[in-house]
């Protein structure tokens, strides 16, 4: 059994966690709300992230949070690039995305995934790591490590910025129209091509950066199929928060955050893990819609 | 023996939304009863109701005393009672003449293979898509797919047919010729309905009783004639279509 | 000798051609299968041990996936946990590989009444997701339970039994055929293909949807099971890593390339997933599933069908050979 004083470290821990994980699944919420695509690939564009960093890291030493806003640039450009190969054809002229839009989407970007894990695999036959160790602060007799309060906090304002962008800007509330009510916001003079390829590109940006601050949880272990594990974490977060409901991903990323640091306190870390998976099921049978009303 | 369907003191609601308020309604078989009231009085909510689609929050449903109300919307079909969509939901990848076959197959009347065959045929006889029975679903005009919507409910064998805005979204002319069919229809094969509807002739042509409801709660009921006229149903939809309505 | 050959031959030949041309392929492949068994060189004998238990995962996963809709992304999880029954029924149990088999079988289906049970209620990309965290929960589960072999799976010693495997994973296939075959026709077809192309007019005619999706989950968990038992026993182990989203994957491929919901797809698609395997894994051992990616991404965009779906759409002639 632990004492307080490790589940209150396991909380802490947690909560910094969460909010990274907030950060890598707020793209695909965002996608998923606007377009009602669900992007399969998701994964691989975290893993894309992580990687980026660590590569600007090794020729530039570059730390993770400079580099996520690189990663970001990038992921907008791809984002954009992505939506017009893939999205274009089939949301093109829609005004309601129907189940078969769902299951075509659903399965081109699996397929996209799926080629990308194996190019990454071809690519790098070993896990590597960066080298980034800001040391630790002490917070009330709680030593947490730096790196992790960084990142965290960094998510946290990429969350608040999409945030303000969304509700404050033209281009966010055109967006956010766009989700509601395509007829709707093309009688308003939204473009919606535009919002949508620039939505998928938001989308990605964030998920790249999302996968550079990743790193710092990773150090020796980014492979290519860490895209396999975080974009299911990423579903179940945005599952738990609401597809589209843009707090939503804080609310799933702390929940799941937590429920995994908690857990590992009282079960090995195994179990910790099918849990905080498995959580995701009696929510969608009780409470499909998500946490947040 | 004539089947009845009825329903006693039915509540819904959604939420902080009371759709409906206590309606009650009984119907036998053979005879049209039409439902009317202004957008919102809670007609297709009675209807979902009736076909076992939403679950009442209080009140029940029976077919010949035996309560339906519980039951989700497949058991009730096979009970005796179907609904056709507001807007109609053909199986867009298969054939009209498809279409009415799973209808049969599954609904309320078990048949043999031969008898299928011929009840299919006939029903298509009946709603006048004999021509086009080999058609995809998806393939047929609006009319059309209306009367593919009344064929499968037809073809199930219900003795209690639910209709949401049959006539809605037609000319005049095809609302004339719906009608005929309707009533033929209706005529030779005998079975009971609930006709919601805006178009007013359509509900005064076909109607053998008429209930009006507003805001969830019914005001009046009677022939259709007299519905029409009732001071209280002219206020709730602000006099216009009632009072042009030809008889 | 030549006339008791003769006398079932020509009216079995004959009621087979009345089922159609699909039929009597299918019937003529498996036959050979079983026939040309005992001849066939020990390498390309084990090769077609191998592509049976592809064939296997893709009529199974076509069974739900293919005939609903509701695509499960998380089905390797059946796979695994026919794996695991089989090795903890051998090892523990001292079970006879082909009761686990049958082990495997009833796990997987019973996996499928538990997962189905909750998840068949939600719909498209929900239902998807709701699978997809299955097979990662049981990756943690196996790996953290030393009854199951903790992290290093259950590897087993069971000799060279290629002879048994091959008529195993052969009957099962068959037997897979041949229900898929059954469901695309009569009463239970026309349901299915209702289904399929809208759930809820479905219920409004009288079918009852939800008893007829579960029945096909569990019929797909169970030949999943089965045929992951047999791939365990093929490799003489079982381990963690069988829960891979990587081989869900793969099993989707192969039905989206060969066409969802067909009797043929599932053949053709574990055909084309397979050669490229055989050959690309000793030159490039990520070709194979980069090409089936790249395939699946031009498959979903331009044919959605996949081959049988796309021939049958535009060639209204093929449409009576190729189901």
């Amino acid at each position: 059994m632990a004492d307080i004083g490790t589940v209150v470290a396991s909380l802490v821990y947690g909560v910094l966690l969460g909010f990274v994980f907030a950060a890598i699944a707020h793209g695909l919420n965002l996608i998923w709300g606007v377009t009602k695509v669900v992007n399969a690939a998701h994964g691989e564009f975290i893993m894309l992230g992580a990687y980026g960093a660590y590569f600007l890291n090794l020729a530039w030493g570059l730390d993770p949070l400079t580099a996520s806003l690189i990663d970001a640039a990038l992921g907008l450009g791809v984002g954009v690039a992505f939506y017009f190969a893939f999205l274009h054809r089939e949301l093109r002229g829609k005004e309601q995305i129907g189940l078969q839009t769902e299951l075509v989407t659903l399965v081109a970007t699996f397929g996209l995934g799926l080629a990308i894990v194996n190019v990454g695999t071809l690519a790098f036959r070993y896990p590597v790591g960066l080298r980034y160790n800001p040391g630790n602060v002490v917070l009330g007799g709680l030593s947490v490590p730096l790196g992790g309060v960084y990142v965290g906090l960094a998510s946290l304002g990429i969350i608040v910025v999409s945030h303000l962008f969304l509700t404050r800007t033209y281009l966010g509330n055109a967006i956010r129209a766009y989700g509601q009510d395509i007829v709707a916001a093309k009688l308003m003079g939204v473009n919606p091509t535009a919002v949508a390829a620039i939505a998928t590109g938001i989308g990605f940006a964030m998920t790249m950066a999302g996968g550079a601050f990743l790193t710092v949880y990773l150090r020796a272990g980014i492979t290519p199929l860490i895209g396999l594990t975080y974009a299911p974490i990423s579903f179940v977060i945005v599952v738990l928060g609401g597809p589209g409901k843009m707090w939503g991903s804080l609310v799933g990323g702390v929940t799941i955050g937590v429920l995994l640091d908690v857990l590992q306190a009282f079960v090995p870390v195994e179990f910790a893990y099918a849990a905080a998976f498995l959580f995701v099921i009696p929510i969608l049978a009780l409470r499909p819609e998500g946490i947040l009303r | 023996m004539t089947a009845r369907l009825a329903a006693n003191g039915i509540v819904k609601r959604f939420g902080g939304v009371t759709a409906l308020d206590g309606v009650s309604l009984a119907l036998d078989q053979g005879t049209v009863l039409g439902l009317i009231g202004p957008n919102g009085s809670g007609k297709t909510t009675l209807l979902n109701v009736l076909s076992g689609t939403t679950r009442p929050t209080s009140g029940s449903v029976s077919l010949d005393g035996q309560r339906i109300d519980r039951l989700p919307a497949y058991r009730v079909v096979r009970a005796g009672v179907a609904k056709t969509h507001q807007i109609p939901r053909p199986f867009p990848g298969m054939t009209v003449r498809e279409n009415v076959t799973t209808a049969a197959t599954f609904g309320a009347v078990a048949r043999g293979a031969a008898e299928l065959r011929q009840d299919v045929e006939r029903v298509l006889r009946l709603v006048e898509l004999e021509r086009r029975a080999g058609v995809l679903a998806s393939a047929l005009t609006v009319q059309e797919k209306k009367r593919l919507e009344f064929g499968r409910a037809l073809a199930t064998g219900a003795r209690f047919l639910l209709l949401d805005e049959t006539f809605a979204g037609l000319s005049p002319d095809e609302v004339r010729e719906s009608v005929d069919v309707f009533r033929r229809v209706q005529a030779e094969v005998g079975f009971g309905a609930v006709v919601v509807e805006h178009v007013m002739r359509a509900v005064l042509s076909v109607a053998n009783r008429v209930l009006v409801l507003e805001e969830g709660r019914p005001i009046a009921e009677g022939a259709p004639q007299d519905v029409v006229r009732d001071p209280a149903v002219i206020e709730a939809y602000l006099g216009q279509e009632a009072t042009r309505a030809p008889t | 000798m030549t006339d008791l050959r003769t006398a079932w031959f020509r009216p079995a030949w004959r009621k087979l051609k009345a089922l159609g041309p699909t039929a009597q392929a299918l019937a003529v492949a498996l036959v050979a299968l079983a026939a040309l068994g005992p001849i066939l060189p020990v390498a390309l004998f084990v090769i077609a041990i191998l592509f049976m238990i592809y064939a296997t995962w893709a009529y199974s996963i076509n069974l739900i996936t293919g005939m609903t809709g509701y695509v499960s992304f998380g089905h390797v999880v059946f796979v695994g946990t026919g794996g695991y029954a089989l090795g903890y029924g051998v090892k523990v149990w001292n079970l006879a590989p082909l009761a686990g088999v049958a082990l495997g079988g009833l796990f997987g289906a019973l996996l499928a009444v538990g997962i189905g049970a909750v998840t068949l209620r939600l719909r498209g990309a929900y239902f998807a997701i709701a699978t997809l965290v299955t097979p990662l929960a049981a990756f943690y589960i196996v790996s953290g339970t030393p009854a199951l072999g903790d992290g290093a799976g259950l590897p087993m010693n069971l000799g060279f039994q290629i002879g048994t495997q091959y008529y195993t994973i052969w009957a099962l296939l068959t037997a897979e055929v041949a229900l898929t075959w059954w469901a695309t026709r009569g009463r239970l077809g026309l349901g299915i293909h209702a289904l399929r192309e809208d759930e809820d007019a479905a219920r409004a005619v009288g079918i009852h949807v939800p008893r007829l999706k579960l029945i096909l989950y569990v019929l797909s968990g169970g030949f999943a099971g089965a045929a992951g038992a047999v791939f365990a026993w093929y490799v003489s182990g079982v381990f963690p890593d069988t829960f891979s989203l990587l081989f869900s994957l793969t099993m989707l491929a192969m039905i989206i390339i060969g066409g969802m919901g067909t009797v043929l797809g599932p053949m053709l698609g574990a055909v084309i997933v397979l050669i490229p395997h055989l050959y690309l894994l000793r030159i490039l051992p990520q070709g194979e599933p980069i090409a089936i990616g790249v395939a699946v991404i031009l498959i979903a965009l331009f044919l959605p069908g996949g081959i049988v779906g796309t021939i049958r759409r535009y060639v209204p002639e093929a449409r009576r050979y190729l189901e």
